[in-house]
C-alpha cells in the first residue's frame, strides 16, 4: 500500500516537473525567439572530388544569409560610396557573369577588358576570373601577395589605416582593397558604410547575417567574401564528359591527348582531370619575355630575385570566356595564346624548368593540332557557372545594381 | 558489495589491459629523414655549378619524388612496413615539411639489419586519381602514358651545345611500349626495389632516424651516362626512362642515427 502511495507521488512530481519544464521553454523560446531567428543557416561547399582544404577563414564562416548579402552588395553600385547614377560602381562593374566573372573583351566601358578605375588609372594587372577561389590557398592576385601568412596592415598609398581589419590576408582584403583602390571603384570607406547602412533593404540583411543591423566594412568584405566562395565551376562539358554524361570529338580528345603529354606540356603546369580546378595555382615564369622589371611580379612578394617574372597560374576552367589573357592582357584572344606556345617562347634565366618547349621556342603543334588543343580548351567551359541564377543580380530592375 | 567488486574490476579491466600491452610493447619512434646531395656534398640548387659525364653544365631547380612501403628489417626475420595503413611519402626538396616524416610506428625494440624501400609507386598503388590534394595531386602521370603519378620530377637547366641555358626535366613514371606504329602495345612500370644493410639496434624510449641520402648527380652518371642535349622530354620514351631508372639504384644510400 506504501508502495502504491509511494509511486503514485513520485508520478505527480515527475508530471508536475514536466509541466514546469514545459513552461519554462515556452518562456524561453519566446524571449530568445528574435535571437534564435538571427541564427544564419549554414552553407556546406561539398564537392568530394576536390582538393579538401578550402580557404575560409574562421572569424567568417560560411552562411546562407551571408551569401545572399553578399551576393547584394557585390552587384549594387552604391558600394563605391556614391549614389549618383553615374558614379555607381560595384564588382560587378568589372566581374562579369557572362565572362566567368572576368571583364571580357567586350566589356562596354573598358577597352580589350583592361580595366581603369574612375580616377583613370589602370589596373596593376589584367583581371583574374573569380572562379573556384575557395580552394586557392596559395594567395591571391597574379602575385599571391594576399596570403593568409602577410601580417601587412593598411595600405599608405590607398590610405587605409595600418589597423585591423585592414590585412592583406584573405578574399576580405580583396574586397575593401576593391573598394578603395583608386584604379578599382576610388572608394571611400565611411560613405560606403554610411550608405549601405541608410539603404532601407540592407540592416534586416545584415541582422540575418550577422546578429544585428549595423553596417561595418568588415561586415560588408566578409559578406561579398562569402559570395565570391561560392562561384564555383565543376560542370563543364569536360567535367560531364568526365562523370560519362557526354561524348567529346575526335577533335577534343586529340586535344586532351596533346595538353596532357609533353607534346603540348600544358598539364604540368594547369594540371589535369587528376587536378579538377585546371591549374596548380603555382607561381611561373612562362617565358612571355627577356627582361623583368615589371614590381608587381611574384618577387615582389617572396624578394628572391629568381622569381622575376613569376606570376600566378591561371585556371582553364572557362578560358575561352575569360579574356584578355595574362598577367598584363596582351593576348585578347585564344588564338594569340596559343600561337605564343607554340611559337613565340623567349628564353631567359628566369623561365621555369618546367617550360621545356622554350628550348625550341614552342611546342610546334601542326595547325591541325592546334585546332585541337583549342577545342579541348573549349571543353572546359561551363555553361551553367555563366547562367547559375544563384551568382546573377538579384534585382535587375533597380538602377543601383549593376546590369 | 559483489556488485561493487564487479564495477571496480569492469571499471578497472581496459586499462589493465592497455598496461600490459604497453609493458610487452617496449618500442621507440622513428623518423626518415629526406638529404639530397650531390658530387658528394650537399647538394647546391638553382646554382649552374655542377658537370656531369657528359659534359653538360647543370644547375639542379626542383626535386620532388615518392617513396613507398619503407621497411626494416630483424636479424629475425621481422619486417615493419613504415606507416602501413598508407606507406607512401612525398619528397619535395621545397617544402620542408617533407624532408622528415615522422611515422606514427613504434618500432619493437631489437636489432634490424637493413632497411628497403621502393622508389616510386608499385604498381598496385600506382592509381590515377588516388590524391586529390596537392602537392602530391600535382605529380599526376596522364593516362595516355600509362595512368597513376610522376615517381619523380627532376627539373634543371644546362648548357646546351650551342651555349644556350635550356631546360630538362627528369621525370620518372610508367613507361608506354610503343608498336612500330607507334600505337600503344604496353606499359612497364619503371619503379625499383633497394634494400640497404644498416646496423641498428633499437634500444627502449630511444627515437631512431634514418636518412635516406639521394645523389641527385647519379641519376645522370651512375651507369648511362646521360647527355641532356639528347632528349626532349622523356615521359614518353620508354628507352631514356630505363637509361634513368638503372641508373637510379645507385643513386641512393641509407644511413641510421640511434
Amino acid at each position: 500500500m506504501h508502495r502504491i502511495k509511494g509511486q503514485r507521488i513520485s508520478m505527480l512530481v515527475s508530471i508536475m516537473a514536466l509541466l514546469l519544464l514545459l513552461v519554462y521553454n515556452c518562456i524561453s523560446t519566446s524571449k530568445f525567439s528574435e535571437h534564435q531567428a538571427c541564427i544564419p543557416t549554414p552553407y556546406v561547399i561539398d564537392f568530394p572530388q576536390f582538393p579538401d582544404s578550402l580557404n575560409i577563414p574562421a572569424d567568417n564562416p560560411m552562411t546562407c544569409e551571408g551569401v545572399e548579402l553578399g551576393r547584394y552588395l557585390f552587384y549594387d553600385g552604391r558600394l563605391c560610396g556614391s549614389t549618383r547614377k553615374k558614379s555607381l560602381m560595384s564588382c560587378a562593374s568589372c566581374h562579369r557573369q557572362e565572362h566567368a566573372f572576368e571583364s571580357g573583351t567586350d566589356h562596354p566601358y573598358y577597352k580589350d577588358g583592361l580595366i581603369t578605375g574612375p580616377s583613370g588609372k589602370s589596373t596593376p594587372h589584367a583581371m583574374l576570373p573569380l572562379i573556384n577561389l575557395v580552394w586557392i590557398n596559395e594567395g591571391y592576385l597574379w602575385n599571391g601577395s594576399i596570403h593568409s601568412s602577410n601580417e601587412k596592415l593598411g595600405s599608405e598609398v590607398y590610405n587605409v589605416p595600418a589597423k585591423e581589419p585592414f590585412h592583406y590576408k584573405n578574399l576580405e582584403s580583396l574586397v575593401w582593397l576593391s573598394i578603395v583602390a583608386p584604379y578599382e571603384m576610388n572608394g571611400n570607406i565611411d560613405q560606403t558604410v554610411k550608405i549601405i547602412q541608410n539603404t532601407p533593404i540592407y540592416p534586416p540583411m545584415f541582422t540575418k547575417a550577422f546578429g544585428s543591423d549595423t553596417v561595418t566594412i568588415d561586415r560588408i568584405c566578409k559578406a561579398i567574401a562569402q559570395f565570391i566562395r561560392t562561384l564555383i565551376s565543376v560542370n563543364s562539358m569536360f567535367d560531364q564528359f568526365m562523370n560519362d554524361k557526354t561524348k567529346l570529338t575526335k577533335s577534343e580528345l586529340n586535344g586532351f591527348y596533346l595538353f596532357t603529354t609533353e607534346n603540348g606540356d600544358c598539364f604540368h603546369c594547369h594540371g589535369s582531370p587528376a587536378t579538377p580546378l585546371w591549374t596548380t595555382n603555382m607561381f611561373m615564369n612562362n617565358a612571355k619575355d627577356v627582361y623583368f622589371d615589371e614590381k608587381g611580379d611574384r618577387s615582389m612578394v617572396t624578394g628572391n630575385p629568381n622569381d622575376k617574372g613569376k606570376y600566378r597560374v591561371p585556371t582553364l576552367r572557362n578560358i575561352a570566356l575569360t579574356a584578355p589573357y595574362m598577367h598584363d592582357g596582351r593576348y585578347k584572344t585564344l588564338d594569340e595564346v596559343l600561337e605564343f606556345y607554340n611559337s613565340g617562347l623567349k628564353r631567359s634565366p628566369y623561365v621555369d624548368p618546367l617550360m621545356i618547349n622554350v628550348n625550341h621556342g614552342g611546342m610546334h603543334l601542326s595547325t591541325g593540332e592546334i585546332n585541337d588543343l583549342k577545342a579541348f580548351l573549349y571543353t572546359l567551359t561551363d555553361s551553367s557557372f555563366i547562367t547559375n541564377p544563384a551568382f546573377s543580380n538579384p534585382r535587375p530592375n533597380d538602377m543601383h545594381f549593376i546590369k | 558489495m559483489i556488485r561493487f567488486c564487479l564495477l571496480l574490476i569492469a571499471f578497472f579491466l581496459p586499462n589493465l589491459a592497455e598496461l600490459s600491452i604497453a609493458q610487452t610493447n617496449t618500442a621507440c619512434a622513428i623518423h626518415v629523414r629526406f638529404v639530397h646531395s650531390a658530387d658528394g656534398r650537399p647538394a647546391l640548387f638553382d646554382s649552374l655549378v655542377y658537370i656531369n659525364k657528359a659534359g653538360n653544365r647543370y644547375e639542379i631547380n626542383q626535386v620532388q619524388y615518392f617513396v613507398s612501403e619503407i621497411t626494416l628489417h630483424s636479424l629475425a626475420g621481422n619486417k615493419i612496413v613504415l606507416s602501413s595503413d598508407n606507406p607512401v611519402h612525398y619528397v619535395d626538396k621545397d617544402i620542408s615539411k617533407t624532408l622528415l616524416w615522422k611515422t606514427a610506428d613504434s618500432l619493437p625494440t631489437g636489432r634490424y639489419d637493413s632497411v628497403s624501400f621502393i622508389f616510386g609507386l608499385s604498381p598496385e598503388r600506382n592509381i590515377s586519381y588516388t590524391y586529390k590534394n596537392p602537392p602530391e595531386s600535382f605529380m599526376f602521370w596522364p593516362d595516355a602514358l600509362g595512368g597513376g603519378y610522376h615517381y619523380m620530377k627532376i627539373n634543371l637547366k644546362y648548357l646546351d651545345n650551342q651555349g644556350e641555358l635550356s631546360n630538362f626535366n627528369c621525370h620518372l613514371g610508367i613507361g608506354r611500349i610503343k608498336s612500330k606504329e607507334g600505337a600503344t602495345a604496353g606499359f612497364i612500370h619503371n619503379c625499383f626495389y633497394l634494400s640497404f644493410p644498416v646496423n641498428l639496434t633499437v634500444k627502449e624510449d630511444k627515437s631512431v632516424e634514418v636518412l635516406i641520402i639521394m645523389d641527385i648527380g647519379q641519376w645522370f652518371d651512375a651507369i648511362n651516362i646521360m647527355d641532356f642535349n639528347n632528349y626532349h622530354g622523356i615521359m614518353d620514351n620508354q628507352e631514356a626512362m630505363r637509361k634513368f631508372s638503372e641508373n637510379g639504384k645507385s643513386v641512393f644510400c641509407v644511413k641510421t642515427n640511434e
